[in-house]
């Protein structure tokens, strides 16, 4: 039975239209501002020579090479009469002199010389930031930015230890000492899990609710329902078509992810970084850097992200079942479902400040996808605790397949006519 | 007068229809033929849904395709799958129908209470139409075809899901129009129109096979038809050693007819053959083996 | 005339209506509601507000030199203002700060003149000092205009910076933040209307081919014509929603207070925008409506024409998403969002209406020719 329903899928073209639309959206998001990321393989040459762990010997060997590379830039311009120590110097005085005197070689290797040197001035300073970083300064901070107070306020600064504590065992660890790329000039962080996860997400929900919905209102639109529910099979043939939901839900969403991260990770190299702590301070975006739970090289945080992402379009799956049940009507459905993550998205807004409800109301998987880029990481103090995703998802999990089951409890109890 | 003048409908390589040559004037028409046959070829063709690949279907003299509208207006149709909407009431969709029928709200607001009349629908006629049954969503599909008062009424399967007492009354309905208008109805239930058509029509491998009146149908099986009873146990030797072309119990026996001729036996008796004989006969495995 | 009638009636079907209703506010609340509740947004926005509006009183819809000087002497006042308030404050003579000056300049990093800058600014939150970060911020707009034609590479863009610098509309008092206001609520109000407009439309065709109803329709008198009939119920619908979403736009937004500078030049000094056209904020506001209208039709012709060909609510929601996708992003980025704004070409946004108009009405009048031709299976 479950063969026959994933059938109706594959037939209808309209899914393969639309995951290739929206692998072509992907991609436009990815090759946008990729002129502004040219110089990434700067850091690829550092890591090849030095690797990704910044140690004495690395910065020593930077420095030295710095100072080799100065000695051609200090010839630039010999009417100047001054001796710079770093590109960046050079650039400020010589504005107007770069782009008419350099040719686009020697400003290339300026360029790409400026931000070599930034990767060191960065990596040097690395143990300094974090040791005048203060989880709880910055949750009281983002409390005062959102305005919480009384029960919040005490959960987030109590949660905001616990980050603490983790703080200083990601400094102990050194997984902030690796280099990464420039997150405060590439927000590659962003650009991945943030842009990109929250475009696969909502890409994901749409071609879901169409799938399950689909099959879940096969009969119903076909007007096949006095055959197919009467059989001997009978009215459980919504769980078969449940069941090959979750493959062809799977499979699409899968399809998606894996099509956009080969895009990705086609036009960005990653090869030497796959390893390094997520929680590298170069990959930061933000004065307080992504601190995560655990520690996570970037090849794990891919997958637990995936995994995540998968599991949330799998929750979307089941509510879609359950509306389908109740509506059969895929037109109904759809909206339907939309506004349920609207009033989702909505509700955190009207609840009161002080209390722990607040955070409660975050606890829901549309408000799940709209932050991505800090799964499994403390940098959101709506969502500062360890197990926020998993909770998230198991909870409504638990709660949607309740009302699956309720949902078809009704159905066989219902009269078809 | 309605002219089919040498049609043919082909979907590429597919022939739905083949050189059909037909004329109609006012009466009855059964249209008798199995499924895919190309009945509902020929009605969509002459309700203007499809178009002839070859040949052209004239009004009057006119192509009704360049007529258009104005030969809309003289249509009734009921199609094999009458669509309604579940949450409108008859009235309500009548009202709606008869918009797109071009007849004014205040001539639809007279009419629609009769013909819901006509067809039993009186007290339901504010009541939505999700709670109706199949027969009675046909009569709301009879009532609509009759709007406009229509010059040619064609029915697709008109008696799909009426019981006997309502299609004998349908059948009462269509005799007393048949004097001024064409009546082409297609049907399996050869008893929709043995009593009433003026002419039967039977399509066999694409193209017209029979338009004749019913006694003369009737008569290309004359004295060919035969019946005999047989005892259960011996069903199955007359089965494989005579085509009959119908079988039916009776006073514990079966009763078989068959088409032969000449009487195979002195048991077997010379009946009359019927539309249903004729039917059976041309579609059926008519012959003695 | 009751066929068209009818079938605009049937596009306005209750449960479709409640659903618009709350995804409508849904909407509001989640992309909308920030800028009418917060706007101006906070200080020292709200006192660039109230000083722009001051400064049309005082000198009428633009500036000119005389005028700035005037404003200058203004600004002087108002830094009297602060002086005398810092005088009268014990903290400030503590830290030996008499004087509006020395507290611009105050080092930050030292934690008692930050104690003693957040109470002041944040809170006592004393005007003065929030207004004169507003003159400070018109003063140096006002004195930098047409320096930042650097920062266009594009010679038609330079070329229009120079022409604005050279007529007066440049000295027009109008602000950046109630340009930025009006742009981010139109440009999302129309993706809503756009959402609205093909939730109705796109199910003139679909209900009534899965309802079995068409073969029954198209016989009828008015026949193949029923398609015309049903676009024109689509467009009015179109229109119908448009107006409504748009009155109840100018509902909220007249509470924003933004009418003195409707007479006023939007290709300001004080403006972060240069637009190809000289508008001025009416004829802006004008010109919005009319894209938001086209853009609408555009949404509405492609719904009627994916309603007649899919086969089922899956098909149709699933073409449909790419065209509310693709309007919805060009509608945010420069077809109502920065409208004619130089920084986006201008045959940019003008050959985008025209080839989405033309790709519409081509596809419109395809499915209208085949609509005489086809046969209904």
């Amino acid at each position: 039975m479950i063969k026959y329903e994933l059938i109706k899928v594959v037939k209808s073209p309209i899914f393969i239209i639309l995951l290739l639309f929206f692998v072509a959206l992907n991609g436009l998001i990815i090759f946008d501002h990729k002129n502004e990321r040219e110089n990434l393989p700067v850091l690829q040459n550092i890591v090849e020579q030095y690797g990704t762990k910044i140690d004495d010997e690395a910065l020593a060997g930077m420095k030295k090479e710095i100072d080799h590379e100065m000695v051609w830039v200090n010839e630039l311009n010999p009417k100047s009469g001054k001796q710079y120590q770093f590109p960046y110097e050079f650039i400020n005085d010589h504005e107007a002199f770069l782009y008419q005197h350099l040719t686009d070689r020697e400003l290339n290797r300026l360029f790409n010389l400026n931000l070599f040197t930034q990767y060191y001035e960065t990596a040097k300073s690395v143990d300094d930031i974090y040791s005048e970083l203060d989880a709880t300064e910055f949750a009281r901070q983002q409390i005062k930015k959102y305005g919480l107070s009384g029960e919040a306020e005490e959960t987030v600064l109590n949660q905001a230890n616990l980050l603490e504590k983790r703080l200083q065992q990601l400094v102990k660890n050194g997984e902030h000492r690796h280099f990464f790329y420039l997150g405060s000039v590439y927000e590659m962080h962003s650009l991945l899990f943030k842009k990109l996860g929250r475009a696969i997400a909502f890409e994901g929900m749409i071609l879901v609710v169409l799938i399950t919905a689909l099959l879940t209102n096969y009969e119903f639109e076909h007007r096949t329902f006095f055959v197919a529910f009467t059989s001997k099979r009978g009215r459980n043939l919504l769980w078969d078509k449940l069941a090959a939901s979750v493959i062809a839900n799977v499979c699409a969403v899968m399809l998606l992810i894996a099509a956009t991260l080969i895009i990705y990770f086609s036009v960005y190299d990653y090869s030497n970084l796959l390893f390094v702590p997520i929680s590298s301070y170069f990959n930061s975006e933000t004065p307080f850097p992504y601190i995560s739970w655990w520690n996570l090289s970037f090849l794990q945080y891919v997958c637990l992200f995936v995994g995540c992402l998968l599991l949330s379009q799998l929750l979307y799956m089941l509510l879609t079942f359950s509306l389908s049940i109740w509506l059969k009507n895929s037109y109904l459905v759809f909206f339907t479902f939309a506004l349920f993550a609207g009033v989702s998205l909505w509700l955190p807004s009207v609840v009161s400040l002080n209390s722990n409800f607040i955070l409660i109301m975050h606890v829901n998987p549309f408000y799940l996808i709209m932050n991505p880029h800090v799964w499994f990481m403390g940098n959101n103090i709506f969502t500062m605790f360890p197990y926020f995703e998993a909770v998230t998802i198991a909870a409504w999990a638990v709660i949607f397949i309740l009302l699956g089951f309720f949902s078809m409890y009704k159905f066989k109890r219902q009269p078809l006519n | 007068m309605l002219v089919v003048d040498h049609v043919s409908k082909y979907y590429g390589n597919f022939i739905a229809l083949e050189n059909v040559h037909l004329q109609f004037d006012n009466g009855i028409y059964g249209l008798l033929a199995p499924n895919g046959a190309g009945k509902t070829t020929l009605m969509k063709m002459l309700v203007t849904l499809i178009f002839p690949t070859k040949g052209e279907i004239r009004y009057n003299g006119e192509n009704i395709i360049h007529l258009g509208s104005k030969y809309r207006e003289l249509l009734g149709y009921l199609p094999q799958q009458f669509g309604y909407y579940k949450h409108y009431t008859p009235a309500k969709y009548l009202l709606y129908l008869s918009a797109l029928k071009g007849i004014s709200k205040h001539e639809a607001k007279e009419k629609i209470p009769e013909l819901l009349k006509l067809v039993g629908l009186e007290d339901v006629m504010h009541k939505k139409m999700r709670k109706f049954s199949g027969g009675m969503i046909q009569r709301v599909g009879i009532a609509q075809a009759l709007l406009n008062d229509p010059k040619i009424l064609i029915l697709d399967e008109p008696t799909a899901g009426l019981d006997p007492t309502e299609r004998a009354r349908f059948r009462k309905l269509l005799t007393q129009l048949a004097n001024d208008r064409i009546i082409i109805l297609s049907t399996h239930i050869v008893s929709d129109v043995e009593s009433i058509a003026n002419e039967i029509i039977m399509i066999k491998d694409k193209t017209i096979l029979y338009k004749k009146p019913i006694r003369e149908l009737c008569q290309l099986l004359s004295g060919r038809i035969y019946e005999t009873a047989a005892d259960f146990q011996d069903a199955e030797i007359f089965r494989k050693r005579f085509a009959t072309i119908s079988e039916k119990q009776e006073n514990g026996q079966m009763i078989f007819r068959f088409v032969s001729d000449e009487q195979p036996n002195e048991n077997w008796k010379s009946v009359e053959p019927t539309l249903e004989d004729v039917f059976l006969h041309v579609y059926g495995e008519g012959a003695l083996a | 005339m009751r066929v068209f009638l009818y079938e605009l009636r049937k596009l306005f079907n209750w449960k479709v209506l409640l659903l618009i209703l709350f995804i409508s506010f849904l909407f509001y609340k989640l992309f909308l509601s920030f800028y009418f509740e917060n706007f101006p947004n906070g200080r020292p926005a709200k006192d660039e507000f109230m000083i722009t509006k001051e400064m049309i009183n005082k000198y009428g819809h633009e500036m000119d030199e005389k005028e700035f000087q005037h404003f200058k002497n203004w600004y002087k006042q108002k830094k009297d203002e602060a002086n005398a308030y810092l005088k009268s404050q014990q903290d400030a003579e503590k830290l030996g700060i008499t004087t509006y000056e020395q507290f611009r300049q105050l080092d930050l990093t030292n934690k008692q003149y930050a104690d003693f800058h957040e109470k002041v600014v944040f809170v006592d939150q004393a005007d003065v000092f929030w207004e004169l970060q507003a003159f400070e911020n018109i003063i140096e707009q006002y004195e930098s205009k047409g320096r930042d034609i650097e920062s266009y590479t594009d010679e038609d863009q330079q070329e229009r910076v120079k022409q604005i610098m050279a007529n007066n509309d440049v000295n027009s008092v109008f602000p950046y933040l109630v340009y930025e206001n009006y742009n981010e609520l139109t440009r999302f109000w129309t993706v809503l209307i756009i959402i609205s407009v093909v939730m109705v439309t796109c199910r003139v065709h679909i209900t009534d081919r899965l309802n079995n109803a068409i073969s029954l329709q198209y016989t009828t008198k008015t026949g193949r014509n029923l398609f015309s009939l049903k676009l024109l119920a689509a467009l009015a619908a179109t229109a119908l929603i448009t107006t409504v979403q748009i009155v109840i736009f100018w509902f909220f937004y007249l509470g924003n207070g933004t009418q003195a500078f409707f007479p006023l030049s939007i290709n300001s000094f004080y403006n972060f925008y240069y637009f190809w056209f000289d508008f001025t904020f009416e004829g802006y506001i004008i010109t919005t409506v009319i894209a938001t209208y086209i853009v609408a039709i555009v949404a509405a012709l492609f719904s009627v024409f994916f309603s007649r060909i899919a086969q089922n609510y899956i098909t149709l929601i699933g073409s449909l998403v790419p065209i509310v996708v693709l309007l919805s992003y060009c509608t945010l980025k420069y077809l109502v969002g920065e409208l004619f704004a130089i920084l986006h070409p201008l045959m940019l946004t003008i050959g985008t209406f025209l080839v989405l108009i033309a790709i519409s009405t081509i596809f419109i009048i395809y499915r209208m020719k085949q609509e005489k031709l086809v046969d209904l299976i």
